[in-house]
């Protein structure tokens, strides 16, 4: 029987090879280190503290931490103990904190020892202090390590993934202990991931990309390097050169970035693997990759939130011969195209990409209605346009849905326009993507003013600041007299994103 | 205008959409306070090169140079000997 849980994997490892590195990262220009053996040690330690808290078996929490030793570690620690984690981006703010508390009834909130966040939130809590864990875990002895994964239930809820918005009408994506060991072994197994390899991962744990990073490099007993912000991608470009990295995880901007705005140009020195998701690879970039880094497999995938993380990948040798691909099923999933009554469509005819397999979501916390809408008759439907051609390689021509698409970050406009709609000189308002050469899509709001409010960005500007985190900032605000809708009042949003063309820059 | 002025004005006004002066200490980093995003830095970095007359080279885009109040008025001071 092979594993049967991450936790178990992890386990594992520590056995059989204590002392290798699990985990790299910085602590203000430190190098620091922490071996399988250390991440498992840690694990119990947060587990010893998750306990004393008394929340019962079968409970949720809610996690809101940078990617750090102490992420990992609580994460593992929660699954242990049979409790649903859910994670939210590190930059959220208490308010989207306090709601998704209130929507999921989680009965515990975990944050760093000093986040600020911890005085801000009313429920009980958990702050966690790395460096008193790691001065206490030789303590810890091998029984307690065995005992890790008794606790563990396979069809348990591990993660609740809130895809959109924490207001209005959240999706928080169910996914069970099955789902993701399921996807991470099918992932493990096309990217041919080893004990042997390092991973420089800059993407945030708490979605499902970064989660999946995070699950394979374990489940492989590779090691993890914790990466830099891209916000400065030089000093990424610079990590990449230096160390024994063997893998390298982004999304569109992220190879933009490290392409446009850095010094990155000759191939590290050890680098296999390079993948990216959250969109096809644009013919500049391909051609770019391919000849500045001749012997790395470079991974173009796809999936979604839904899908645990990975529904699609394009092998490597297909990429310059397939361009635009998102490539085929993974190992274990089944893909097709369907028409809107559901019929399945042959190749080149366009349609909704649906998924069957063992990583696909259990449903949506509490929101049957979009579960119902997502799940039917044991499909999976993605919401995404496309079509597969004579081969059967996909290609996405499109969202039927209106996420945004920023970097690596996935955004809701009705999340944003809730907040704006809340300052007094605001009429309506709509929020759209618009596309941007680095960063994919930024986020443009149209606003009607209030007669006799002024028109001004800064009242918006504040009120955004005040309750959204960075990454859902508005980047262009646009006064217009009225907003395109359909007969039936909807927002056209397709009419304003085309009423603009931003260049960057200008 | 001082340097230090225009720096502070420039990112208290993009980003923080604040008057209030005691809200930005010169030795925040701007990537920990989540005040400045990607786009965010390469608009510093166009204010550099347009009103500070300095050309920002690509190894020189790093948080040593930019991350801060401090760290851009050091750099600039470094740029302009």
């Amino acid at each position: 029987m092979p594993s049967t849980s991450l936790v178990t994997t992890l386990i594992d490892h520590a056995n059989k090879n204590p002392d290798r590195p699990a985990l790299k990262y910085d602590v203000k220009g430190k190098s620091k280190v922490i071996s399988f053996i250390e991440l498992s040690k840690l694990v119990v330690f947060f587990r010893q503290e998750v306990k004393k808290t008394s929340i019962p078996k079968g409970s949720k929490l809610v996690v809101c931490i940078d990617n750090s030793p102490e992420y990992i570690a609580v994460l593992y620690a929660s699954w242990s103990l049979g409790l649903t984690v859910i994670p939210l981006h590190s930059q959220s703010k208490a308010r989207e904190i306090k709601h998704i508390l209130d929507f999921t009834d989680a009965k515990l909130f975990i944050a760093k020892i000093n986040s600020p966040l911890i005085g801000q939130i009313g429920a009980p809590y958990l702050a966690l202090n790395i460096e008193d864990a790691i001065s206490q875990i030789n303590t810890i002895n091998s029984t307690q390590l065995s005992e890790l994964d008794t606790e563990m239930d396979i069809a348990q809820i591990a993660l609740i993934l809130f895809t959109s918005g924490t207001t209005g009408n959240p999706k928080g994506v169910m996914l069970s202990n099955h789902n993701l060991l399921a996807n991470t072994r099918s992932i493990v197994e096309y990217l041919h991931l080893s004990k042997d390899d390092e991973v420089y991962c800059v993407l945030p744990f708490t979605y499902s990309y970064g989660n999946s990073v995070l699950q394979t490099h374990i489940f492989a007993g590779a090691c993890i390097q914790l990466g830099r912000s891209m916000l400065y991608p030089q000093r990424i470009a610079e990590d990449l050169h230096k160390s024994s990295i063997t893998g390298f995880s982004g999304v569109p901007s992220s190879f933009q970035m490290l392409l446009q705005k850095t010094s990155f140009s000759k191939s590290p020195p050890k680098l296999r693997y390079i993948t990216q998701a959250g969109g096809a690879m644009n013919t500049t970039t391909t051609n770019e990759l391919l000849s500045l880094l001749p012997d790395t497999d470079i991974f173009v995938m796809y999936g979604q939130t839904e899908a645990s993380a990975r529904l699609s990948y394009l092998p490597p040798n297909k990429l310059l011969q397939k361009v635009g691909s998102i490539g085929i099923a993974i190992p274990g999933v089944t893909l097709a195209i369907c028409d809107e009554q559901g019929n399945l469509l042959a190749n080149n005819q366009t349609g909704e990409l649906i998924a069957k397999g063992d990583n696909i979501m259990q449903g949506y916390w509490n929101n049957a209605e979009e579960t119902q809408k997502t799940l039917i008759n044991g499909w999976l439907h993605t919401g995404d346009l496309g079509y597969a051609d004579e081969e059967g390689f996909l290609y996405i021509q499109g969202r039927q849905k209106q996420m945004i698409k920023s970097g690596a970050n996935r955004i809701h406009p009705e999340e944003i326009e809730e907040i704006i709609s809340e300052c007094n000189n605001v009429g309506e308002v709509a929020v759209t993507g618009v596309q941007d050469e680095l960063l994919g899509e930024i986020i443009a709001v149209f606003i009607v003013a209030k007669k006799e409010h002024p028109a001004e960005d800064k009242i918006i500007r504040a009120h955004c600041r005040k309750n959204l985190p960075p990454h859902k900032q508005p980047k262009l605000i646009y006064w217009v007299s009225e907003l395109p809708r359909t007969s039936s009042g909807k927002v056209r949003r397709h009419l304003l994103t085309e009423s603009i063309v931003h260049k960057p820059n200008s | 205008m001082t340097t230090e002025t225009t720096l502070r004005k420039f990112i208290m006004e993009n980003y923080m959409f604040t008057e209030d002066d005691t809200e930005l200490k010169n030795d925040h980093s701007f990537l920990d306070m989540g005040i400045l995003d990607s786009m965010g830095i390469l608009e510093v970095i166009a204010l550099l090169e347009d009103d500070f007359n300095i050309t920002v080279e690509d190894e020189e885009m790093i948080p040593e140079n930019l991350d801060s109040i401090n760290n851009l008025l050091a750099f600039i001071q470094k740029k302009s000997a």
